[in-house]
């Protein structure tokens, strides 16, 4: 078997012919591709063929044409180290063999697909440790809320996050008395669910392509707003809210975007790109708005100069609404 | 099980072509209330009076009353519980699971019955407390109402649809301090593991549901009890399991909405009785009326007047059982 550096791909031959020759062609520095356990002699010149005319190239060629080894005639005692089991390990090990194609698509029986995406909630999906990717994608998101909003509650050490590892990507923010429990249960039981529902995370669409962002979710919204009045009363002053007047709630919770005319709180400091928790006229949180700025007039290429009031988006150039983010309308709407 | 199937039973047909109850229905139903089965049986015929639970942790009592009624519900207080109401929703532009302060998570629509096992319970700030059988989540969601979101709850579902209708009631009431996973409930190790040691387990077992006629009248045409012997093999298990799983002198309450006695006296007294480190205690409080000591000639055993029964002709809500079970200390 011989196999080349910094891959883990790795190629059987069949052996046949001189031993030494052989050995010394595959053992030979230059090559480094030297193994003790070679089995075809044209195997090797076809290596050496593409060595020569395509160089580095030549291995990864050499890997495509290589057909499976067919170990059924070695035996232990013939091949010092050939394994009890060739076929299976084989498999395991080489990644062209056709056995090992088949033992990744198919089920134990061989007639299911592993593969499947399976429907609706596996037992075997649980929530994972959040990776530090979607951490610092949440900890940028935050900022839009307000731009000490996660450093506050990271400083405080009361929470961990944690991502779903199932088919949905869920965010749950878990309280630190639980996380030291679900931490050590997950060794042992898939848990699907803990503390706060943060959000999710899902492919948002860019100029560039499609990228990994985070969405807040309704719970998410409620627990720091929660948070910012109970525990960071000093935030309130730079965090964006508006209270809505019954008709605008009503709409709001069927899911449709905000009006300006049913926003009855001071709207003029709204700024876009920022969070904005939306209130009922109790002031009680039903949602998340964010203020969406459509470029109605055609915009000057390479203007020097900011655009008047460009801050705020009050350019008539500008069209303006609030966005429905995430509103409590979404229990009836999705069904328990 | 004594009762079998068209066994003594030709002669409540007439009574179950006048009331729609099946003859096996009927003797259920004189094997459990005795002779006030008829005045039962009319109980559970009546429309149920619904019922929501405040959810405490957002809204108090008075102030959701007032906005209830402002849209045409007309709210009655619960004799039991002072976050529960009586709701007539009749004169109302909108359904009661509809509302903006439904929605909202500010009401759990839950029969008064359904309460009880939670009160029985009684978890506080700062407990450990394992549901066994959680799904869809209002004792679960009461539970963190009561733990004023404080403490750790795991709740536990042995089938992934209902675990969803959990996880959503978890989110709209608030619910912060729980941990739900899918699996059979009897079958968990022992210990728990994970630092979690449970000393307040609540098992509402998985029942016939015959309890909640009113609710579920297909439950009426029942007829045998291959089913229920099922369950009761199962609530075994899960009580077993459960006991099991209890930390020293914790409590346990196991309920049922069903008032087939092989499904509550009978499972109890072959669990409990037969353990020495638990015994059945009596509910804090005085709702409901005791077990039965005995039913076709099996004999529970005197403690079973500890345990409660909770009936539709006495307390025009869902049948329901609880029992209390504390480990010992040793």
């Amino acid at each position: 078997m011989c196999s080349k550096k910094g891959e883990n791909q790795e190629i059987s031959f069949t052996y046949k012919g001189n031993e030494n020759v052989i050995k010394d062609l595959f053992l030979d520095p230059f090559l480094q591709v030297g193994s003790d356990r070679l089995r075809s002699i044209s195997q090797i010149r076809h290596f050496l063929k593409f060595q020569i005319f395509i160089g580095e190239g030549g291995f990864s060629l050499m890997r495509a044409m290589t057909k499976p080894a067919r170990p059924e005639n070695r035996t232990r005692t013939q091949h010092k180290g050939l394994p009890k089991h060739p076929v299976s390990r084989y498999a395991r090990r080489n990644p062209f063999s056709t056995a090992s194609r088949k033992s990744s698509k198919m089920g134990k029986s061989g007639k299911t697909p592993q593969n499947v995406r399976k429907v609706g909630i596996q037992q075997a999906d649980r929530l994972i440790p959040c990776n530090s990717t979607n951490t610092s994608i949440i900890q940028s998101y935050f900022k839009t809320v307000h731009p000490d909003l996660y450093a506050h509650l990271a400083a405080g050490g009361e929470y961990h996050l944690y991502q779903y590892g199932g088919s949905s990507r869920d965010i749950y923010l878990v309280p630190l008395k639980m996380h030291h429990i679900v931490k050590r249960l997950l060794k042992t039981y898939p848990i699907y669910h803990s503390g706060i529902h943060l959000g999710y995370m899902r492919r948002k669409m860019t100029h560039t392509g499609f990228e990994r962002a985070f969405y807040l979710s309704y719970e998410g919204g409620a627990f720091l707003y929660s948070y910012i009045n109970a525990s960071a009363p000093e935030m309130l002053s730079d965090t964006q809210s508006i209270i809505l007047d019954e008709d605008g709630e009503k709409g709001f919770l069927y899911g449709r975007d905000v009006t300006f005319d049913d926003v009855i709180s001071d709207t003029d400091q709204l700024k876009k790109k920022r969070i904005i928790f939306v209130l009922d006229e109790d002031k009680e949180y039903i949602g998340l708005a964010l203020l969406m700025v459509s470029q109605a007039g055609v915009k000057k290429p390479n203007e020097e100069k900011p655009k008047k009031h460009d801050e705020y988006s009050r350019s008539p150039n500008f069209a303006l609404r609030l966005m429905n983010l995430a509103d409590a309308g979404l229990f009836l709407r999705k069904g328990a | 099980m004594i009762l079998k199937p068209n066994e003594n039973l030709e002669n409540l047909q007439g009574l179950s072509d006048l009331t729609g109850y099946s003859p096996f229905m009927i003797k259920a139903m004189q094997l459990n209330y005795g002779d006030e089965y008829r005045v039962a049986m009319n109980a559970f015929d009546r429309i149920p009076i619904h019922s929501i639970r405040v959810n405490t942790l957002r809204i108090t009592p008075e102030k959701l009353k007032g906005r209830l009624e402002e849209k045409g519900f007309k709210i009655k207080q619960a004799e039991w519980f002072p976050f529960a109401l009586h709701v007539d929703g009749e004169d109302a532009l909108v359904k009661l699971g509809a509302t903006h302060e439904y929605l909202k998570g500010l009401y759990y629509n839950q029969s008064l019955a359904s309460m009880v096992p939670v009160y029985t319970l009684f978890p506080l700030p700062g407990d450990q407390v394992l549901d066994m059988c959680a799904a869809p989540g209002s004792k679960t969601t009461q539970i963190g109402q009561m733990m004023e979101n404080n403490g750790e709850i795991i709740a536990i579902d042995v089938k992934p649809s209902r675990i969803k209708s959990l996880v959503h009631n978890l989110r709209r009431c608030g619910i912060n301090n729980a941990s739900v996973f899918i699996q059979d409930s009897s079958v968990l190790k022992v210990p728990f593991g994970g630092g979690f040691t449970p000393n307040k387990i609540l098992l509402d077992a998985p029942c016939s549901g015959s309890g909640i006629l009113r609710n579920d009248p297909t439950g009426k045409r029942r007829k045998n009890d291959a089913e229920i012997q099922i369950l009761a093999d199962r609530q075994r298990k899960l009580l077993k399991r459960g006991l099991d799983l209890l930390s020293p002198g914790g409590v346990l309450v196991y309920s049922t909405c069903s008032f087939h006695y092989q499904e509550n006296e009978q499972v109890v007294a072959d669990v409990v009785l037969n353990r020495k480190d638990c015994e059945i205690i009596e509910p804090d409080h005085q709702i409901g009326f005791p077990g039965l000591d005995h039913a076709e000639g099996i004999e529970f055993g005197y403690e079973m007047l500890k345990t409660r029964r909770i009936s539709p002709h006495h307390h025009d809500t869902d049948a329901f059982f609880i029992c209390k079970i504390r480990k010992l200390d040793h």
